[in-house]
């Protein structure tokens, strides 16, 4: 070959290639830090109140801190945050934002991504939306105990970041179930009822599928692992004591076997119509667990495990130093889910009835009046569009894009299948969590589906679908 | 890992899972016996399942009959009889089956030959078993016709094989999760749906259903605990070099040689694929990530395919094997049931025939013209009011804690996993393609449209499907209410 046509061919393969761009040398931090108080604290995810005295397993905030660099120059940055808490909600992401920013002067702190694991069983954020018992913590005192901890572990990750090599991979378990049934009248009901005749099966597809990533140093010890998972972590669901859920025994397993200092980062990719609960067979499977001796969060933490392992084993032998990191932070306006005249009078009338039972169901009263307050605000002009501060980052041949809600996974279907990535990582609940449902879901109804579970409709789960989908071709252009 | 159980209380569990399912009946001992035969012919055949023509002149991987022989007895007396055969074909046909019959009849008349099972694992890599329906013009490539003398003869022999070979057995049964099946069906903004439709355009709107990663496994040991024979209950059709044109026994070859490496050679290994019609073993998205995986491993699709069955059947084979069974009934009802035909409107029927000029138009669309033209017929039936309902014989049968029942479909998963979830089975194995196999699609599928949830995809149409179920559950129930 002569030399011209080499060169012609290496500038060609230059110009395909995804790798070329932007290389630059990649460091890495990581942290752990407990988020479970030390007192009674009320617990979040349902209707009624429940006050945890006892700790099963504790809730953290899992840190993983990123920036590349060319020579001196920082290229791009992002510190991830993974925490035991069913939402990010009652303003911490901005309060952790604001302890930040003096602690950690040389990081862009609009780069922060917090995010939940959804567990049930983690501390209340918000103020008002339980009655919570004298002695308890209050949620105020719980976000700044939260704030205080995590903004520690994030100074120490970030300030530990060092020379790192990322690896990538993909593999799958069988964790998370969609748990909206469908009937014969066109009804949809979330946990229905399987055994009834008029059951004609589940409202849509799983997705099984676990991208994982990985991070060593220079000396090839593995700092951390990120795994974003299509289930909340909610098996403890609705438990009174505070649990990590599956994620406690997954990084349990993990550091066991690869270091007690790996860090492991839970993500919970778009699963708003899922649930780790079982849906069906709950009876073979139950026996199953009970054969290898594990309950239901040990079979599923096995599984996860065995899948992680199963991926790590083939992904260790490519681990890359010089590659492109990117990390776009933009605004996308969605539309509100509007409230329908006869939508608001259900609501009325519903927050009507459970006004008169028990103090414990102060929430679902809110919950209803919140449609009511919704609809009169929309009747008087006034629209309010949700301000998704949209996270894409691209880091060698691999994507990410975070949403703040419970987004049904039939969005991150389509984000992924649309997305130029090899694999793309999608993080739900990096804020206050509502649902987004579907077109096929809201005509179906049900909790989750309904005006009162969303904020954001099917309309607006297309436009912020949309919006990632461009907002990650941008980063391959 | 966690254990959040100990052994003991893991145990109890079991017990108490094992007295609120209902157990039965008489106990009876349990006689099984299984083989396998090559159903791969010596001469060049047609390959059946895709609308073009092909000829394989090569064989990849053998295509077998594996059959599994069943027989309760009260002391001497015959209590219950069942014959499973899992053939590496498309589907089987009417013929084939009372062709089978016919001669097990004279060569096994102690067995009950309506008791007789075929089912076949879909691969589209076996030979035409349908008359008529491809073009074949070279002299040296087996015809049909020929091809079914070879097939049942050879069907036969492995069940007479497996019946006269039957010895006292226990049973055990199992589960654990493999991801093999992928919903093969999008649907788009304007509300149409296609199966393998293009999921990277703008209008992609999602996957029309779920998917079933349950992998469902019987075991039957000798009285010497050796293993005699296993069955898988797959929820995915094997069809994941359908468009080859070679003989293969896609996933199931490297699953049963697997198999047998590690638990003997003589281990008979019966692949059932559960209700599946819009499933498929093809990866929809993520497929370079898949790729990239597989790559690390160096193993070729179907050996990845293959590789997590085996995984997911040695987890449930740790559990079964602590739980073997040699007192259990064994009961096998057939009910004829009727089941309503997809009706073809006016304007399908138009459609068609346009559609069928059009093809007309290019050489090569021989099996195009002959699959709308039935369409037409269908019409022209419907409209001289002679139509007459599907009839078809279900089998259901209960096998101490789990059930298992067969139909002749290619059935959407939604009506397995209704037949699953209403089942009162700890474990309900759905077998389908035990016949010819049209689609049965669901009521949103059908809305959707596409291939497979179109008229000329559907013999019968949902609300026969419905019936399927309703009557698959009710006949399921039946076999826990006996006494």
């Amino acid at each position: 070959m002569s030399k011209t046509l080499f060169l012609v061919i290496f500038f060609i393969i230059a110009i395909l290639s995804p790798h070329v761009t932007h290389a630059a040398t990649l460091h890495v931090g990581a942290a752990s830090t407990s988020i479970t108080p030390d007192g009674p604290v009320a617990l979040s995810g349902q209707m009624h109140t429940r006050v945890s005295t006892e700790v099963e397993t504790p809730v953290q905030a899992n840190i993983l801190a990123i920036e590349s660099r060319e020579g001196d120059v920082v290229k791009d940055q992002a510190i991830f945050v993974a925490c035991g808490l069913v939402a990010i909600r009652g303003g911490i992401a901005e309060q952790v934002a604001a302890e930040l920013a003096p602690r950690i002067p040389d990081f862009d702190i609009d780069k922060l991504i917090l995010s939940a694991t959804h567990s049930h069983t983690g501390p209340v954020l918000v103020d008002g939306n339980y009655n919570i018992p004298e002695g308890v913590m209050t949620p105020a005192a719980y976000r700044d105990f939260f704030t205080k901890q995590v903004a520690d572990a994030v100074e120490k990750a970030w300030k530990g970041r060092r020379p790192a090599k990322a690896g990538w991979g993909f593999g799958n378990a069988v964790v998370g179930h969609n748990r909206r049934m469908i009937y014969a009248d066109g009804t949809a009901v979330m946990h229905g009822s399987k055994t009834v005749d008029g059951f004609r099966g589940f409202e849509g597809p799983d997705d099984p599928g676990i991208e994982m990533l990985y991070f060593w140093d220079e000396n090839d010890a593995l700092i951390a692992t990120a795994l974003s998972l299509g289930c909340p972590a909610q098996r403890a669901g609705s438990g009174s004591k505070v649990n990590a859920d599956f994620w406690h025994p997954i990084r349990e397993s993990l550091k066991e076997k690869y270091g007690k200092d790996l860090v492991v980062v839970g993500w919970i990719s778009t699963a708003g119509d899922h649930t780790p609960h079982l849906q069906i067979r709950k009876e073979a499977e139950a026996r199953m667990n009970a054969l290898r001796g594990l309950d239901e969060i040990g079979e599923i933490a096995r599984r996860v495990v065995q899948a992680w392992e199963e991926t790590y084993d083939v992904a260790k032998n490519e681990q890359f130093t010089d590659i492109p990191f990117v990390h776009q932070v933009t605004h996308v306006d969605l539309p509100e889910r509007m409230v329908t005249k006869e939508e608001m009078e259900n609501a009325k009338e519903e927050a009507e009835n459970w006004s008169k039972k028990e103090a414990k169901f102060f929430r679902r009263v809110k919950w209803h009046q919140s449609v009511v307050d919704r609809y009169e605000r929309q009747q008087a002009g006034d629209i309010r569009p949700y301000d998704q501060k949209l996270h894409t980052l691209r880091l060698g041949d691999i994507a990410f894009a975070t949403n703040d809600f419970e987004l049904f996974l039939q969005y991150g279907l389509q984000m992924k299948a649309k997305s130029p990535a090899l694999q793309t990582f999608l993080i739900q609940l990096c804020g206050p969590g509502t649902y987004v449902p579907t077109p096929y879901a809201e005509a179906g109804g049900g909790y989750s589906a309904i005006v009162q579970s969303n904020e954001v409709g099917s309309e607006g789960g297309q436009a912020l679908t949309d919006a990632t989908v461009v907002a990650l071709k941008s980063m391959w252009k | 890992m966690t254990r959040g159980l100990p052994f003991t209380f893991g145990f109890a569990i079991v017990s108490i899972v094992s007295l609120l399912v209902p157990t039965c009946v008489d106990a009876t001992t349990l006689h099984i016996g299984a083989s396998s035969r090559s159903i791969t012919p010596d001469q060049p055949v047609a390959l059946d399942g895709q609308m073009r023509t092909r000829i394989a002149r090569t064989v990849e991987t053998e295509v077998q009959a594996n059959a599994l022989a069943m027989e309760s007895r009260d002391g001497d007396a015959v209590v219950e009889q069942a014959l499973f055969v899992a053939c590496g074909l498309v589907a089987v046909g009417d013929d084939i089956y009372q062709g089978v019959q016919e001669i097990l009849t004279q060569r096994i008349p102690d067995f009950d030959v309506s008791k007789l099972i075929l089912s076949a694992t879909h691969t589209h890599t076996g030979p035409v078993v349908r008359d008529g329906i491809y073009e074949i013009t070279d002299e040296d490539v087996i015809q049909p016709r020929d091809y079914k003398k070879f097939l049942v003869v050879r069907v036969a022999d492995a069940a007479e094989a497996a019946w006269t070979s039957r010895k006292v057995a226990k049973a055990g049964w199992g589960m654990a999760h493999a991801v093999v099946a992928y919903n093969r069906r999008s649907y788009f903004d304007d509300g149409h749906a296609q199966m393998y439709g293009d999921i990277s355009i703008d209008s992609f709107r999602g996957i029309e259903g779920p998917e079933d990663h349950a992998i469902e496994v019987l075991y039957f040991w000798g009285e010497d605990d050796a293993l005699i024979a296993t069955a898988v209950n797959v929820v995915c059709p094997s069809q994941e070099v359908e468009g080859r044109s070679a003989i293969n026994a896609d996933f199931w070859h490297p699953v049963r040689e697997g198999l047998k490496a590690k638990y003997g050679k003589d281990l008979v290994v019966l692949g059932w694929t559960g209700a599946a019609g819009d499933q498929s073993p093809h990866i929809r998205y993520r497929k370079a990530a898949e790729d990239r995986m597989r790559g690390f491993r160096g193993l070729e699709r179907l050996d990845e395919i293959a590789r997590r069955i085996i995984v997911a059947w040695e987890e449930a084979y740790e559990g079964a094997q602590q739980d073997k069974r040699d007192d259990l009934p064994l009961v096998h009802q057939i009910v004829p049931i009727e089941l309503p035909r997809r009706m073809v409107t006016e304007a399908e029927y138009e459609e068609n025939k346009v559609e069928i000029e059009r093809l007309k138009q290019t050489p090569g669309n021989f099996r195009g013209v002959e699959w709308r033209g039935a369409v037409l017929k269908r019409y022209e039936a419907q409209q001289a009011g002679t139509v007459e309902p599907f009839m078809m014989d279900l089998h259901t049968l209960r096998l101490g804690d789990v059930a298992i029942t067969a139909n002749p479909f290619e059935l959407y998963t939604q009506f397995g996993i209704q037949m699953k979830a209403k089942s009162p089975a700890l474990q309900t194995f759905v077998i389908q393609l035990a016949g010819p196999g049209s689609y049965v699609p669901t009521p949103h599928a059908a809305e959707g449209g596409g291939y497979s949830a179109i008229a000329p995809s559907n013999e019968v149409g949902h609300e026969g499907g419905q019936k399927l179920v309703d009557e698959t559950v009710k006949a399921v129930k039946a076999l826990w209410e006996e006494k």
